[in-house]
């Protein structure tokens, strides 16, 4: 699974997964911390659509941890001040790259799809409701 | 009169803010953060913007310290922004990626994916009402699937439709970096990417006013077509170790503006004839702060096309009076002790005097 879709199962969805998975298995194995969770900013960089060309629109707040085995780096980057998810989620980045743990990490991971599915479902019909109906105008 | 510096105002200050902390806990009792953070969506959205920090948190810990006051409580947020390092910088953010929570055209009646009003004030009676509470009105419905062709995180823009019928001509992607007003001082002319991240970051206020003064004739003086506002849930990604395998670190609301305007000047087709188009003048900024997203895609269009010597052309003139902490800091600024300088006027006014005294 790319970086880009299980972060964001984790980051939406998982956030309770996340910290469970590394509580569980952070004795299973070897790291080193590189930078504990701290706070930082991430500048955010957009494409407008006028011209086409790009814009620094600001900042968000995130937190970062950093952790290591040998040369491999696990980063956890989340937005907000979330310390603990953060370092979960530089565990289960390390997890990834080394390849260990993935049984149960994909397992965690379908279960959190199932739970994003549904709630695209039920917030997209949520929003619908407030959609313009104009033949019901013409009526 | 020579100048003798003093001191001895220490003991003063000191009860200033004792007094001033007993002032705000006068009523007894307090709100919380969350209290805020729950109920003050929109000052949230606007002080987040004004202070160009994403963090619903600590706009909420910002607007309680400065009891409500919209310009401290952006300076607040502004003061600690400097204090936290810069750890990434995101991915090109693409607005089609937004889960769109709210989008309504003023031009077109039919647009792909519909007019979605979304959560909106617009719709509500403007009378004051004194019952607040909230109603728990989620009362259980039947479910029932509402049909739909686009996803809401993949709904087609509206100068798609524009580009389609020929009418407006998409630039091909300038991928050059953008300057950083926090990194570096505006110099003028200033670039496309100064402007745009001076405005997004712009005192509501000040956006809106000079917005309004260009519709009403200090600039361009046309009345634009809102051709989308747009409301969402837009994702963020870094990709910190260039691999092209991006991390996603979380969802920002933003609120996106196109305003077409009628082209001044024409452009050319292939075969060299000139023919009328739109061109687009754009907003966008954090949280749902739409008169400002759309006050600034106003702003935008009239600087990046300026009129004649109009006020609202004036990069110069736009940018450096719309920053919240700067225009209210110096006017600020002005109540604090100027004694040396004001000594020097007074012997001069005094000097002229007794010259015209002699």
């Amino acid at each position: 699974m790319e970086r880009k879709r299980w972060t964001s199962l984790f980051i939406k969805y998982g956030e309770q997964e996340a910290i469970e998975f590394f509580n569980t298995y952070q004795s299973q194995v070897d790291f080193d911390i590189i930078s504990e969770p701290a706070e930082g900013l991430t500048m955010i960089k957009v494409r407008e659509h006028a011209e086409n060309s790009l814009f620094y629109i600001g900042e968000m707040l995130v937190t970062e941890t950093k952790i290591r085995q040998g040369q491999t780096v696990g980063l956890g980057v989340v937005k907000g001040s979330n310390a603990k998810l953060s370092e979960a989620l530089s565990f289960i980045d390390l997890c990834f790259k080394l390849e260990v743990l993935l049984e149960a990490l994909e397992d965690i991971l379908a279960k959190l799809e199932l739970k994003e599915s549904v709630f695209i479902k039920s917030r997209t019909n949520e929003i619908l409701k407030t959609k313009v109906d104009f033949d019901m105008m013409a009526e | 009169m020579g100048y003798v510096a003093v001191k001895g105002g220490t003991k003063a200050i000191q009860a200033s803010v004792r007094m001033y902390k007993d002032k705000q806990h006068a009523a007894g009792y307090e709100i919380e953060v969350e209290h805020i953070k729950a109920n003050m969506n929109q000052l949230i959205n606007q002080i987040m913007s004004e202070a160009s920090l994403y963090d619903r948190d600590l706009a909420a810990l910002s607007i309680l310290q400065a009891e409500g006051n919209m310009e401290e409580a952006v300076f607040l947020l502004r003061a600690h922004r400097s204090t936290l390092p810069r750890l990434h910088y995101s991915t090109v953010t693409n607005t089609r990626d937004m889960f769109v929570e709210r989008r309504v055209s003023a031009s077109f009646k039919d647009i792909p994916g519909g007019q979605i009003l979304g959560a909106s004030p617009d719709f509500t009676h403007r009378l004051l009402d004194d019952d607040q509470s909230f109603a728990g009105n989620k009362t259980a419905e039947a479910y029932t699937e509402i049909p739909h062709t686009h996803a809401l995180d993949a709904l087609p823009k509206v100068i798609d439709y524009l580009e389609q019928e020929g009418l407006f001509s998409k630039k091909p992607e300038d991928d050059r970096e953008p300057d950083d007003i926090t990194k570096q001082s505006i110099e003028f002319p200033s670039s496309r990417s100064e402007r745009l991240q001076s405005l997004t970051r712009g005192q509501t206020g000040a956006v809106t006013s000079l917005g309004y003064a260009e519709i009403r004739g200090y600039g361009y003086s046309s009345h634009p077509n809102i051709g989308e506002v747009r409301v969402g849930q837009q994702p963020v990604h870094i990709d910190p170790f260039d691999t092209g395998d991006a991390y996603y670190i979380g969802d920002i609301e933003l609120t996106e503006v196109e305003a077409f305007m009628p082209a001044d000047e024409d452009d050319m087709d292939d075969l060299g004839n000139t023919e009328k188009t739109f061109k687009i003048g754009y907003g966008l900024t954090f949280g749902q702060n739409e008169t400002k997203a759309i006050a600034m895609s106003v702003l935008d269009y009239s600087l990046e096309h300026p009129v004649g010597d109009a006020a609202t052309s004036d990069d110069e003139f736009v940018l450096l009076h719309i920053d919240s902490v700067e225009s209210t800091g110096f006017i600020s600024h002005l109540k604090l002790p100027h004694y040396v300088t004001f000594q020097s006027v007074l012997d001069r006014v005094r000097q002229t005097k007794g010259e015209h005294g002699q």
